[in-house]
């Protein structure tokens, strides 16, 4: 069972998310989604209805009208109110998305053109080609980059975080499911870039730490 | 012997009319290869594992697709439009320095020549995104001349913008017509104030980092990595190209916001909301760069506060949709070419808003920064915005800068692909976005099966764009010799370019009109129905 090489079918959209960040996110962008295409429909009807209804007919001049101050409080003030809508939905859920549950255990995810290496604590255990976690368990990362920037994308799980050289970013990343979960390096990083593949396997608890163990064994 | 007077004179020209046409035909010809540009790269992305051409190729299409199609068309073409209109909208006989102008100009076709001359060194052009990120420009990663050159280029074109900035400045400043004061100023005119104010106070931010990047390539300094810090490139790029982005829309809501009122035959709808909002958004635009950044790490008290600013321009940029909506609201509306590309300009635009609200978002953000959503999304608003402006004002001015109309059936065809084109071509990246497609990738990995069918139409759409230019192209060089001549005031105008013959003289007016409203010609037209015709 060679999980890499995925000849079928992969999804990498952040709509159909595998855990609780990136499903918190997809719910945000929903809501976020029906207000935009309302106000998309209502503005862009009237302008349409507009472009139709007030074709020249006759070469009298229309009523010379300059403005209209209760009009226009109007259109500062509901779309001023739509914006704090999103504002407030988008600030009540970001500590979760950005901070998450308290971790159950950290790794380090360092970027390199064109590959990751996955360092778990301890530093025994290192892994490049794919991060294994256990489900149902909060994973803090650790992220960083030894060259350029590189950005540790793995859509159905979680938002993207920045790699940049000197610096360690944090994220977190749970799997409800076992499974794997694929994404792209999301900076253009040179050369190589669009080769640069994220690959996160999560395992049932047990069947991680047996994988774990002997990780340990052989290091 | 007539033909090398002819070229001498355009050579030496410090005529404001003449330097205007040298800026939209050099910026137009940016246009035209910035566009072959994107189909070769839409050509590549429409398989998945295609190898239409090698990824170090198409690296460097996508950094001088982009570098072309920001600073070699868009900005400089709203100058060529500036330079023409501008002292002609307020009176005045040319630019307030027009040897500085001939300069700023001159600079153009140079920049763009230095740039792309890095595809004939060994290693090629810039290769590192139009954004030029470090470390990855850094010498060490982007090896070879191709980035130097890049700089080099906007170095040059940043020293252009400046000189032209002031230019205009002091122009709208000191040479206004008696009579035309700040509330009768035609709102394209206000536009290319709040731009060249933006202009002037950002662009230095672009030259300094460039000037910091330049030195760790070649001085061995260390300011932007290694014991520098990647993200302060960054934070000083953005804090230019952000107000940038609103360079190189606002001239466009200025050349709408003319274009509207003349065709709906009434006057702009709330005319000191309209030039207050473009105001707003230029300086509300200096606070909002930190949210190209979101994904960085930044603290999240920072991203909440870029999240609010970012969120709050959708304000007044609301106000402006909604105001030309009610100054089409009542009128008696003339289809021209120029109109139809106005209203498309409205719509587009108003979608590239909307979709725009998604990534100011800070959640959403984590999931749709430089994915193809974002693609989308500056293209909604830099194609269905900028360039259905530009082309609204190519149909309407083309008539007073050659003395003879656009053809309208030409035109109206053009529009009609060009609208559905964009619409074919960018809508499904949208789709591409939120099924997690990062931008920037040479070749996509076939297991993508989702994205098969929005990338081969998005392709299909980019060369309906293309016949839609070429439509113009053919339009432009047939109707400068067979096209119907036009009167001085071409369209029943409002504002002073109308007053003067098709093409104006070479120092624009025989005497100026009085002016007594915002609406000069139109006051002109009303005391005398004959004037113009």
């Amino acid at each position: 069972m060679n999980l890499l090489i995925a000849s079928s079918a992969v999804s990498v959209s952040p709509l159909s998310c595998a855990g609780r960040q990136a499903c918190r996110i997809a719910g945000l962008y929903v809501v976020i989604f029906w207000i935009a295409l309302a106000v998309l429909l209502i503005v862009g009807t009237f302008i349409v209805y507009a472009a139709f209804r007030f074709r020249r007919r006759d070469e009298r001049e229309p009523v010379q009208i300059h403005g209209n101050t209760r009009l226009e409080v109007a259109w500062t003030v509901v779309p001023l109110v739509i914006v704090v809508v999103i504002f407030t939905l988008t600030f009540t859920n970001m500590t979760f998305i950005r901070n998450g549950p308290p971790p159950e255990m950290s790794v380090t995810v360092v970027g390199r053109q064109f590959t990751w290496e996955y360092i778990y604590a301890g530093g025994k255990v290192r892994s490049f080609d794919a991060l294994r976690i256990p489900t149902g368990t909060v994973v803090r990362i650790n992220v960083t980059s030894i060259d350029v920037l590189h950005s540790f994308w793995v859509p159905r799980l979680a938002g993207q975080v920045y790699a940049i050289p000197g610096r360690t970013n944090p994220g977190w990343l749970e799997a409800d499911k076992p499974g794997s979960y694929f994404g792209e390096c999301n900076e253009f990083c040179g050369l190589g870039h669009y080769t640069m593949q994220a690959t996160v396997i999560a395992l049932t608890p047990t069947d991680f730490q047996r994988w774990y163990q002997a990780q340990l064994a052989r290091a | 012997m007539k033909i090398v007077v002819g070229t001498l004179e355009w050579l030496r020209t410090t005529d404001h009319k003449k330097i205007g046409v040298l800026y939209l035909c050099t910026t137009f010809a940016f246009f035209l290869a910035g566009g072959l540009m994107a189909l070769l790269m839409r050509l590549q992305l429409a398989h998945p594992a295609n190898h239409f051409v090698t990824a170090a190729l198409y690296n460097q299409l996508m950094t001088l697709h982009g570098t072309t199609m920001i600073f070699l068309w868009i900005i400089p073409v709203f100058s060529g439009f500036g330079n023409y209109l501008v002292p002609l909208m307020i009176g005045a006989r040319d630019m307030a320095f027009p040897r500085l102008n001939a300069f700023s100009y001159w600079l153009i076709p140079m920049a763009g020549l230095v740039m792309y001359s890095g595809l004939l060194t060994q290693t090629g052009a810039a290769n590192a995104g139009w954004t030029g990120y470090t470390p990855l420009s850094e010498a060490q990663f982007s090896i070879g001349l191709g980035q130097d050159l890049w700089i080099v280029g906007l170095h040059l074109l940043g020293i252009s913008s400046i000189a032209s900035a002031i230019n205009f400045l002091v122009t709208i400043q000191r040479m206004r017509a008696p009579g035309l004061s700040w509330f009768r100023l035609p709102l394209f005119v206000w536009a290319i104030e709040v731009t060249a104010g933006l202009v002037l106070l950002a662009t230095p931010f672009l030259a300094g980092v460039l000037a910091l990047e330049l030195m760790d390539r070649h001085l061995g300094t260390t300011f932007l990595y290694r014991g520098g810090d990647p993200l302060l490139y960054q934070f000083i790029f953005w804090f230019y190209s952000h107000p940038a982005v609103y360079i190189m829309i606002v001239p466009a809501f200025g050349i709408v916001s003319e274009i509207i009122p003349v065709f709906s035959r009434k006057p702009i709808f709330g005319y000191r909301a309209m030039a207050f909002s473009m105001t707003a958004i230029g300086v509300l635009g200096f606070m909002v760069f930190a949210h190209h950044m979101f994904t960085t790490g930044i603290p999240l008290l920072l991203q909440e506060f870029f999240m609010a600013t970012t969120l709050l321009i959708a304000v007044p940029s609301g106000v402006k949709v909604l105001n030309w909506l009610a100054t089409m609201w009542g009128g008696s509306i003339r289809y021209t070419t120029a109109m139809l590309f106005a209203v498309g300009f409205v719509l587009m635009f108003l979608i590239g808003g909307v979709d725009g609200v998604f990534t100011a978002s800070l959640g959403v953000d984590y999931q749709l920064h430089a994915t193809y959503w974002v693609v989308a999304h500056i293209h909604y608003v830099l194609f269905g915005g900028s360039v259905f402006g530009v082309m609204a004002g190519f149909f309407y001015w083309f008539p007073k800068i050659t003395g003879r109309y656009l053809n309208e059936t030409l035109g109206k065809l053009q529009f009609w692909l060009q609208l559905v084109g964009f619409n074919v071509t960018f809508m499904p990246m949208h789709i591409l976005g939120i099924l997690g497609m990062p931008r920037r990738i040479a070749i996509w990995p076939a297991n993508r099966v989702d994205w098969v069918p929005w990338n081969l139409v998005a392709t299909v759409g980019a060369f309906f764009i293309a016949a839609a230019v070429l439509l113009f192209v053919i339009n432009v060089l047939a109707s400068i010799r067979l096209g119907s001549r036009a009167p001085a005031d071409a369209w029943q105008g409002n504002t002073l370019e109308w007053a003067t013959s098709s093409p104006p003289p070479a120092f624009n007016f025989e005497t100026v009109p009085a002016i007594l409203s915002a609406r000069p010609v139109r006051d002109l037209r009303l005391a005398s129905p004959t004037v113009g015709s």
